[in-house]
């Protein structure tokens, strides 16, 4: 199709569609002004039957969990993708390409260095921070993962790419980021078969209020912080070489 | 609630190959390639035999899982359900039978392949089974998108080959906006029945008559699962990807993700809108009818025009999933009967189709129906498994598909609109006469040789000689066994009788919302089956000679006669292989549906 | 606030939708044509958060004794299945990219109109 019609056609078409789309949202209630019972029941319990403060890390993690389970392997499953796409075969085996100095590796001072060093575990306690938080603050595993994840960054500003391999190994990396996600997969495991029901909580629920809290909710928080924190570690590792390479071949 | 061993299989079949794909990640180093096939074929043998018990446990009485122990109080849904019906249960071993299957036969199919190829394919088996097992519809959504993940990595697998990762792209994309499409009316839903349970969702809407919020919200996710099942305009991104995926990924896609789109459909249809939309029901169905007509004739007849193998065969997928919707669209459990009959023994036989062109594949390099003529005939196993699925497509007796056929005009029948069913057939014969005329140039080298270029030169290596009589084992001896399944369970009564009983409980909306809702679980009622008529089969009989026909016909050169060729090749332009045009037939497709499900109410 | 004001979330999620498949329509590169797609993913966001929205309510996150359990809140359910939401777009986006690299790694191009693929 050429551009013009492509356009006429597409704009044509999202006019009706916007026209129905209008039809449709009217029918919902006004903004701000309806609460669901499935929301005012769950604000109303989830304090009282899993000890934690922060609602919405209850809902996602233990009233529905397995959402989360799917959305855990949602990421597995895309950073096996990027590694499929990034990799090398070589003797039948898919391996990490070779590591290689970055574009600005030369002209770091020791200061730099030092100081993003510095940045880096800063950031990376950080996350952990946020992920520990997670029953009382608006943190979670995801987040404290991602967090920790961007750690990597840090070391590569300051140190660059040759030096982020030495310290990051991606093999360490994957081996932690799978054993993250299939933690969480066991844990639902494990609890089918010993209290009943699958990803049922039926650990000592803690004291509302205080970081260990939620039962299985903390220690699901801690495979997911796992796995996301390696994963983004490992995706931005892999991210980080495409840029040696492309320096590599324009060179 | 105290679950038996047989209820934790259900949340188990999801369960255990994500861990196995997990395991199989960091191992990818260090095992060699057996032992990676070795577990993965283990895995996906052990999800369908747990798939299998499932579907046969839930055929006393549907099987109610709450994730979590958190059971619905007062019939409000507090946590994630599992609901296994036969449907649903069939559908998810129909899916880790092919997926073990492809697995067996990319042992010898690939020389080299990483083993997250592995990770990748277990992946996608967990999340077709959640998909098929679930009775939620976030954690529906959540299935789909990792089905997508996985999909869309697989096709990418040959990434020196920049049209596979174009091809990937296309799919990605296309596919992703459809999800959103879905994420779209299931939101609309939630605002208006507080609810992601499709049971509760059914229960509440049905308390007053449905307005345009509902219509849309059936428009958003009808046009989002369509794009999952290859629905005409919906239908762009299939024959990119099936062309450049690999073989036992293109196996899974139009063996059964494209049907678990479909499935979608009428599964959220019967649960959460059937019991609200009262009159506006039939502007639904004058819908559902009219695209899958238009997208059985013109899938089967670009299938026709088509001369690479695997483009040929998705156009086909597309046009079955046109016969697949008019099916569902009669909102009655006989057409669910004759869709579910027809999907699964569509699945077996496709499957072994592409099997036989990955054979081909693998043999010469090609998919050229002009460079391969008459190469087929030196492989005389695979050509008498590709004649018998191509015939197997038109509906020949004994294999699946005459069967589910033979319920499919019945139910046309019923409803008198028997016209439908002969628009199908006609269609099922241009579509398998499409098939047959490539085995025909290829397998029999009979007919004129179609253009096309030179056959890829092929160096012969020292291991495939050493390896040829067990590479042809292993890669057959799938296809060979799926429409044998085929067989046996068009000619067991027991199975069509189950899949009648069992799409009579798919429509029965109250017993469903019953059994998540209220913990009346209570065992499905029996009732006889009637058994099917032998004279039915005759129509199949007319469509193999049709096909035959239509075969010889394009064998020996016919062409389209001149006011028709403008058109369809106009159409066939339209499959211009970038997504920006995809996106924009994709908005038409949803501004024409909405148009006229809003006006038709 | 009235009337049709009430319903401008809502049509913000539909205007994001509409304006993000537009970019995609219109793309003639590759990174842009991923974050169009992510601006098609926005509008479900806006939609998820904007129907669990109360008026005068705070976060579902409680706070003895300033917030006590039970307090006015918006609806937790809805950013549950949005952090979900996110998550899903981020990792289809980064294997879009990683995809992006490799086709100008072995075709020179991002446009989308020189990536045809061949037809059979």
């Amino acid at each position: 199709m050429n551009d013009r019609a492509r356009t006429v056609l597409f704009l044509v078409s999202a006019a009706a569609v916007a026209a129905v789309l209008i039809e449709g949202i009217a029918g919902l209630s006004p903004f701000g002004t309806h609460q669901t019972a499935y929301a005012a029941m769950l604000l109303r319990v989830a304090v009282l039957e899993r000890h934690v403060l922060n609602v919405a890390t209850a809902v996602n993690f233990d009233y529905r969990g397995f959402d989360t389970l799917g959305e855990e392997f949602i990421l597995f499953t895309s950073i096996a993708g990027v590694l499929i796409i990034f990799s090398e075969l070589r003797g039948g085996k898919t391996l990490y390409p070779e590591p290689m100095d970055g574009p600005a590796d030369r002209g770091r001072t020791a200061a730099i260095r030092a100081f993003a060093t510095g940045l880096a575990a800063f950031v990376a306690a950080m996350g952990m921070n946020v992920a520990l938080h997670t029953s009382i603050t608006p943190g979670g595993g995801f987040q404290g993962g991602a967090i920790f994840g961007s750690a990597v960054v840090c070391i590569y500003l300051g140190a660059g790419y040759a030096a982020l391999d030495r310290t990051a190994k991606k093999s360490l990396l994957d081996t932690l980021e799978a054993l993250g996600a299939a933690a969480f997969a066991l844990i639902g495991v494990a609890t089918a078969f010993l209290s009943g029901a699958f990803l049922k909580n039926s650990l000592p629920l803690g004291a509302a209020g205080s970081i260990p809290s939620g039962g299985t909710i903390f220690a699901i928080n801690a495979a997911v912080f796992v796995e996301v924190g390696c994963g983004f570690a490992l995706l931005l590792l892999l991210y980080l070489h495409q840029t040696c390479k492309t320096e590599e071949e324009q060179r | 609630m105290t679950y038996g061993f047989v209820h934790h299989l259900a949340p188990l079949a999801v369960a255990v190959p994500l861990i196995c794909a997990a395991a199989l990640m960091p191992l990818s180093r260090h095992l060699p390639r057996a032992a990676a096939d070795a577990i993965a074929t283990a895995a996906a043998l052990a999800v369908t035999a747990m798939c299998a018990a499932l579907t046969i446990a839930s055929t006393h009485a549907p099987i109610v899982y709450w994730m979590g122990g958190w059971v619905p109080r007062h019939a409000l849904a507090v946590g994630i359900g599992f609901v296994v019906d036969p449907i649903g249960g069939g559908l998810a071993t129909l899916a880790a039978l092919l997926v073990s299957s492809a697995l067996v036969f990319s042992w010898r199919y690939f020389d080299s392949v990483g083993t997250l190829f592995h990770t990748l394919m277990l992946a996608f088996l967990a999340a077709m089974c959640g998909f098929a097992l679930t009775g939620d519809l976030f954690n529906l959504f959540v299935w789909f998108e990792l089905m997508g993940v996985a999909a869309y990595a697989l096709t990418a697998q040959k990434i020196e080959e920049p049209e596979a990762i174009a091809g990937a792209i296309n799919f990605a994309i296309t596919n992703s906006a459809g999800a959103f499409c879905v994420l779209l009316g299931i939101g609309l839903l939630y605002g208006r029945t507080g609810a992601l349970n499709p049971a509760q969702i059914g229960t509440v809407l049905a308390q007053r008559p449905a307005d345009a919020l509902v219509i849309v919200a059936l428009l958003l996710i009808t046009c989002g699962f369509f794009v999952k099942g290859a629905v005409m305009p919906f239908h762009f991104w299939l024959d990119d990807a099936h062309a450049v995926a690999p073989t036992p990924v293109c196996v899974l896609f139009s063996g059964v993700m494209v049907q678990l789109g479909l499935y979608a459909v009428a599964r959220i249809y019967w649960t959460c809108f059937s019991p609200a939309l009262g009159t506006h029901a039939a502007a639904v169905q004058a819908l559902f009818i009219g695209v899958g007509i238009v997208t059985a004739l013109a899938g089967a007849s670009l299938a026709y025009s088509q001369s690479h193998l695997k483009r040929l065969l998705a156009f086909s997928t597309v046009s079955h999933s046109g016969m697949f919707v008019c099916a569902i669209a009669l909102f009655n459990a006989a057409g669910a009967a004759a869709a579910a009959l027809f999907i699964a023994a569509h699945g077996l036989i496709k499957s072994s189709l592409f099997m036989c062109a990955g054979i081909v594949l693998n043999r010469f390099k090609s998919m050229d129906e002009g460079a391969l003529h008459g190469r087929g005939r030196s492989l005389p196993v695979t050509r008498a498994v590709y004649f018998a699925g191509a015939l197997g497509l038109a509906g020949l007796p004994p294999l699946g598909i005459s069967a589910a056929k033979v319920l499919f005009d019945a139910s046309f029948e019923r409803q008198a609109m028997l016209w439908i069913a002969a628009v199908v057939a006609l269609a099922s014969a241009i579509d398998a006469g499409a098939v047959l005329r490539f085995g025909l140039r290829v397998f029999a080298g009979i007919g004129v040789r179609a253009p096309g270029g030179p056959l890829p030169q092929t160096q012969p290596t020292e291991t495939r000689s050493r390896n040829a009589l067990s590479e042809k084992l292993t890669m057959l001896a799938p296809a060979i066994a799926l429409p044998a399944i085929s067989i046996w369970l068009a000619l067991s009564g027991t199975f069509v009788h189950g899949v009648e009983r069992a799409a009579r409980l798919f429509t029965d909306q109250p017993a469903y919302a019953a059994a998540t809702l209220a913990h009346r679980v209570q065992p499905w009622p029996g009732t006889a089956g009637e058994a099917l008529d032998p004279s039915a089969y005759a129509i199949n009989l007319a469509v193999c000679a049709g096909a035959l026909l239509f075969a010889l016909a394009g064998a020996f050169g016919f062409r389209l006669p001149g006011p028709l060729r403008a058109p369809f090749m106009a159409i066939r332009r339209l499959h211009s292989g970038i997504y920006v045009d995809y996106i924009a037939y994709m908005m038409f497709g949803i501004g024409a549906y909405g148009v006229w499900l809003i006006l038709a109410r | 606030m009235s009337g049709a004001l009430l319903y401008l979330p809502y049509a913000v999620a539909v205007w994001l939708f509409l304006a993000g498949a537009y970019g995609l329509v219109r793309s003639r590169h590759l990174v842009h044509s991923v974050l169009c797609l992510a601006v098609v993913q926005s509008s479900t966001y806006v939609l998820l958060l904007s129907i669990g929205f109360l008026a005068k309510a705070g976060a579902p996150i409680f706070n003895p004794p300033q917030v006590p359990p039970g307090s006015r809140s918006v609806d937790p359910v809805v950013q549950a299945l949005t952090l979900t939401d996110i998550v899903v777009g981020a990792t289809v986006t980064s294997l879009l990219l990683a995809m992006t690299i490799q086709i100008h790694r072995r075709k020179g191009t991002v446009d989308p109109h020189h990536l045809r693929l061949t037809r059979g």
